[in-house]
């Protein structure tokens, strides 16, 4: 089974009982967020939780963990947009 | 609230093991884990119901076991712990953001271990990961990191990743391992108790040589490149101490990069509770101080697995048996000498693990030239972006501690809270400051553990 959620506003599918992290992976997208201070690109890297390095913003909440959170249908799933973000976050 | 006897954080082979021991015995335990199911990373099991790969028995049996004891288990999987207060208050907070503070009589910590990687240039692209990250990836959703994977660092989790990988039809160009061939071909002699996993190890570097994949030995990692994305590798023959042959780089176009050399405790808990830690570069870093019942320094709070000293998912449910008998006899549900006559096989199956176990971690054991990769203008701190030419300058001005380095470079202020920059960082300030690793001590731990909204902090507990 299929599930559709968004990412970046663009409607998209995964599988069912992926990780938005795995999704992303799936959809041939490994790019999770831009960084704050130096605009650079990051992705998934422990893929346990701990290292926070692939934080998005999932349905309106900032700063949730890609490789924590199941996709959900309708889910509304943000990459990270460094200072723009954070500024708007503050 | 009904509070159980047992609060039980992590559900890997040692949480489990530990859950089971004590329910046996008729207590009541909870078990805390944030993953989408029991097992740990180990025995993680699939999310995604069309990816069926075989299941692993041992992680199979410690379910079907807690599953049975239901009635004396209560399984909180998704729910992060994140904070230990007052003894023994332990705070859990749900996926759907309900908080409550748990008050068992006793705690069980084990909440694994998580990967060691060190700073070099490029190590932020996307494309370069753990293998364990890659493992999730492949084994729970039949997903592929990528198209051309180079696996490296040090120790037999390589292997196995690397085996996995090409199971799932993944083409991985090389596996690198930065300690000696001769080294490795030493562990028979340590192992002989243990054919078994000698025959495990045997059984990985087979079947990359059937996939024609190479196994380089004394080989390490240097640089990593590409614009927005991996596309090239950089790798260099090593020395003993692992310092790299700068003239001998070789080039691998690949585009993704698997990076593993072990694996950190997860203190973070027993360090908030108050627990004494030690410092055992040999299994992971700093571990909290265990007596031979694997009882911490606080009374009331034990430690298993690989979160108090990396020794393997057998050791882990050796010692989760054993941490729930012990709390047991704590808890007053069983005498001495029952306690002593279950503990006799456990510590015996221990010892016959234990030569092995050693040899593996002198092999692995992190040498100084891993140190030497950094550049000024490499990322030292994941998560606040912090260079090492700015940590640098911090350390020769004097900020030689955690907290005195975080607070003038903001190097472990970020989201990881030092977990990931501090394993090398600390190294890095140690040869810097010309100090010892003990002297720096471990980052500081402070709750939330993990990322929370304030509104969970806020809630009502679900079942009040």
């Amino acid at each position: 089974m299929e599930i559709e959620f968004t990412l970046d506003g663009q409607t998209v599918r995964c599988p069912e009982g992926f990780t938005v992290a795995g999704a992303l992976f799936h959809l041939g997208r490994r790019n999770v967020r831009v960084t704050a201070r130096t605009a650079t690109p990051r992705s998934l890297f422990c893929g346990i939780g701990v290292c926070c390095d692939c934080l998005m913003q999932i349905d309106e909440r900032a700063s949730v963990r890609a490789c924590m959170t199941l996709v959900r249908p309708g889910m509304r799933v943000v990459s990270g947009q460094g200072a723009a973000t954070v500024a708007h976050q503050a | 609230m009904n509070h159980p006897a047992i609060v039980i954080i992590g559900g890997g082979p040692a949480g489990m093991s530990a859950a089971i021991a004590a329910a046996t015995q008729g207590l009541s335990c909870t078990i805390a884990d944030e993953g989408f199911d029991l097992g740990g990373q180990i025995y993680r099991k699939p999310t995604n119901p069309a990816h069926t790969p075989a299941p692993h028995p041992r992680g199979e049996n410690l379910r079907a076991e807690i599953a049975r004891l239901a009635q004396h288990i209560s399984v909180r999987t998704g729910d992060s712990a994140w904070g230990i207060f007052d003894g023994l208050r332990v705070a859990v907070t749900s996926p759907d953001e309900h908080t409550e503070l748990l008050q068992p009589q006793a705690v069980i910590l084990a909440p694994g271990a998580h990967e060691l990687v060190p700073p070099f240039p490029g190590w932020t692209l996307p494309g370069v990961m753990t293998p364990g990250a890659a493992q999730i990836l492949t084994k729970t959703m039949g997903v592929a990191p990528g198209k051309r994977v180079l696996v490296a660092g040090t120790g037999p989790f390589l292997l196995a990743v690397a085996c996995q990988l090409i199971d799932a039809g993944v083409h991985v160009v090389a596996v690198l391992e930065a300690s000696s061939r001769p080294a490795w071909l030493s562990l028979p002699l340590h192992g002989f108790r243990t054919p078994e996993i000698l025959a495990e190890g045997l059984a990985y570097l087979s079947k990359l040589d059937r996939a024609h994949v190479p196994v380089r030995y004394g080989r390490i990692v240097v640089a990593a490149q590409g614009e927005t994305e991996l596309n090239a590798v950089e790798h260099a023959p090593v020395n003993a101490e692992w310092f790299p042959d700068n003239n001998r780089v070789e080039t691998e176009q690949v585009d993704t990069l698997l990076l593993g050399y072990g694996f950190v405790p997860r203190v973070q808990l027993a360090q908030m509770a108050g627990c004494n830690l030690e410092l055992r570069p040999d299994v992971g870093g700093w571990i909290p101080v265990r007596d031979r019942n694997l009882a911490t320094s606080v009374a009331g709070i034990f430690a298993a697995g690989d979160g108090a000293g990396v020794a393997g998912s057998l050791v882990a449910a050796l010692e989760g048996q054993l941490a729930g008998m012990a709390a047991a006899w704590f808890l007053g549900a069983i005498d001495e000498a029952t306690f002593t006559a279950a503990r006799d096989p456990i510590e015996q199956e221990l010892a016959r693990l234990k030569p092995l176990r050693r040899a593996l971690d002198k092999i692995s054991a992190l040498q100084p030239g891993l140190m030497s990769l950094v550049r000024d203008d490499t990322i030292v701190c994941r998560c606040e972006e912090v260079t090492w030419r700015e940590a640098r300058e911090a350390i020769c001005a004097g900020s030689i501690t955690y907290r005195s380095l975080k607070m003038t470079s903001r190097a472990g202020m970020g989201a990881c809270q030092g977990r990931f920059c501090w394993p090398f960082l600390s190294r890095l300030v140690a040869a810097e400051a010309k100090c010892s690793l003990a002297d720096i001590g471990p980052p500081s731990a402070r709750p939330p553990l993990g990322p929370i909204t304030l509104g969970a902090l806020a809630s009502e507990p679900r079942d009040k």
